[in-house]
């Protein structure tokens, strides 16, 4: 179940910052969720299989055949800051 | 009778008898637009005005060459989720709100290839999460049928076709929105098979649930356009090869003799309100009358469909949600003093309440302990639920089901009412869970809402679908005109509308 503390830690996985509002907000919903979902753990199968994928896929291979790819101008037209063909970030290191 | 109020078959035989230029249809659905948008709210971005009529034209002067496609010459919405190159593509939210593509999602660029006339973007709940489009960053959409009620998780898409300002919408479903909508619209609503249509360009937050579909006026329409936008795409790792259907062929004279139906209307581990269990009743007995066999069946795992598709839904909401980081593309918050307040001061500004609890719920699922085991356990629900459709399908061509487990929900009621929301979709998850195809057709009108019942068919069975649902349409006679054209309604809701609500589009929460 979420507590206060755990949600903190989860959003943090998340890169996400709860406002005080927000925990309080989203812990009994969320906790309302989970206990609706608890009726899974229970349920008798057959199928002791896992279903990742929900066609049976097989692998495809295309040739190594060089494509054109997006333009360079495309690539960075959403982008908040970018120059000489690379994204501008803020720090990563100190 | 306005251009507006037909359908698209109704309009490709006005283009071609020449009776009607692409030009006086797109500026007829455009005055639609004009004079219902404030009400419907239907659209996020419209077109400009001049140059979809320069786009009209040039395609007039390509149907004179006869050198067009099947679709030429009618206006279509896209869900504002399916990307548009040079046209912002919002996905509902904050986060996306300047998104400008650079590339067109597939079906995009094949309705484009078709010579489809492009109005706008429509609705829907950010990143798809929600079944009412309260959900949306923007404004909610109101049902054409009734402002009291939500139109449902593709509300723009299903609004703008039910209201007239659009001949079809394309949208996407991964946990019932499109069947859903249609039937709270009065509308036919197509999910097709997982693989069948290229999700290339789809911003979503479910992928291995998600699938684009169609909602149309009617069955021949919905085969039409599944016509233009079925076939396999390499771009999709998930894409089908599979053998190309006619789809209007395979509608026929429409004749369902010895087709065997199976009817599902317990088992959903949630009670169906009788007014709907009345109208599958109703539909069951159409079918039988126009020669089917019908014979009531039970899936046994289904009641836990819908709580094994809220883990699996948020497992991945957590994962397809992790690229919005501020820098490529999308919402960017300033001010961050290193990389790390960047990620968490854009997702924390950028992202509504609801994909934030969809992403720690979903957080949870895959962390080891409780949470990893209930998410194993749902793909195992997964398979099994899997192979219990599929024992059925070997005795039946065809399963008849409810949409919704009741009317439309009035607005505003179930907003802060996460799981009640998700429960709408009670009756549809099962397909998008084992990646079947299913239709939501009207068959029903309670206190002049419509219903919808489900057809559910077998892996890429659609042409048998809708063969059905067309037989079934056709015994109705012409459910459609009833509920999707009908402006005195939607003015005289205009004129009751005290709130001044079209007057200006403020927003949920940004």
């Amino acid at each position: 179940m979420f507590s206060d503390t755990n949600i903190e830690e989860m959003a943090a996985r998340m890169k996400l910052q709860l406002t005080e509002e927000e925990k309080d907000d989203f812990l009994s919903v969320l906790n309302e969720m989970l206990v609706w979902t608890e009726q899974i753990d229970k349920a008798e199968i057959e199928e002791e299989k896992s279903d990742q994928d929900i066609l049976i896929l097989k692998n495809i291979f295309r040739e190594d055949v060089i494509q054109p790819s997006m333009e360079i101008q495309k690539v960075f037209q959403n982008a908040h800051d970018a120059k000489d063909g690379y994204f501008r970030v803020p720090n990563v290191l100190e | 009778m306005g251009l507006w109020e037909h359908t698209v078959l109704e309009i490709q035989k006005m283009l071609k008898a020449k009776t009607v230029s692409v030009r006086e249809v797109t500026e007829d659905v455009l005055d639609r637009i004009e004079q219902v948008e404030h009400s419907t709210r239907a659209y996020i971005h419209i077109c400009d005005r001049e140059e979809i009529l320069e786009k009209a034209s040039a395609v007039e002067e390509r149907i004179q060459n006869q050198n067009t496609g099947g679709l030429a010459g009618i206006p279509t919405a896209l869900q504002d989720d399916i990307c548009t190159e040079g046209i912002t593509t919002t996905c509902g939210s904050k986060m996306l709100e300047k998104f400008v593509p650079p590339y067109d999602a597939e079906v995009a660029r094949r309705l484009l290839e078709e010579d489809c006339i492009l109005l706008g973007k429509t609705n829907l709940d950010a990143f798809g999460i929600g079944a009412s489009t309260e959900n949306s960053a923007f404004y909610p959409t109101n049902n054409p049928l009734n402002k009291e009620r939500i139109p449902g998780g593709a509300g723009g898409a299903a609004a703008a076709v039910a209201a007239g300002e659009a001949f079809f919408a394309l949208a996407s479903d991964a946990a019932g929105a499109i069947r859903q909508s249609a039937s709270y619209c009065g509308l036919v609503g197509l999910k097709p098979t997982y693989g069948l249509v290229s999700r290339y360009g789809l911003i979503t937050h479910a992928p291995s649930l998600v699938q684009i579909g169609i909602l149309t006026k009617d069955v021949q329409d919905c085969a039409a356009v599944l016509n233009g936008i079925a076939g396999y795409d390499e771009k999709d790792g998930n894409s089908v090869a599979t053998e190309k259907i006619d789809y209007p062929e395979a509608l026929g004279e429409g004749n369902v003799k010895g087709i065997r139906i199976g009817i599902l209307s317990n088992d959903f581990g949630m009670e169906i309100d009788p007014k709907i269990q009345d109208g599958i009743e109703k539909a069951a007995e159409a079918f039988e009358n126009l020669g089917a066999q019908i014979e009531s069946i039970r899936v046994p795992h289904l009641q836990y469909g819908l709580p094994a598709h809220l883990v699996i839904a948020a497992a991945e909401s957590s994962s397809a949600l992790g690229r919005f980081d501020g820098i490529r593309y999308g919402y960017h918050s300033e001010n961050a003093a290193d990389i790390e307040e960047l990620f968490v001061k854009t997702r924390s500004e950028g992202f509504g309440k609801a994909e934030k609890m969809w992403m720690l719920l979903g957080g949870y699922m895959l962390q080891r302990g409780k949470g990893a085991e209930r998410y194993q356990k749902a793909l195992k629900l997964r398979a099994q639920l899997r192979k219990d459709f599929m024992q059925i399908f070997e005795s039946f061509d065809l399963i008849l089901a409810p949409v919704c487990p009741g009317l439309p929900p009035e607005k505003e009621k179930q907003m802060d009412e996460f799981l009640k929301v998700y429960q709408n979709y009670t009756c549809t998850a099962a397909a998008n869970l084992i990646g079947l195809p299913a239709l939501s057709i009207p068959c029903d009108i309670q206190q002049g809402i419509p219903i919808g019942v489900q057809l559910i068919g077998g892996f890429f069975k659609e042409g048998l679908i809708l063969q059905a649902a067309y037989a079934f349409e056709q015994m109705q006679g012409g459910f459609q005109r009833k509920f999707n054209c009908n402006p005195e309604k939607l003015d005289a809701q205009k004129k009751n509308n005290t709130g001044n609500e079209g007057e200006g589009r403020e927003r949920n929460e940004i």
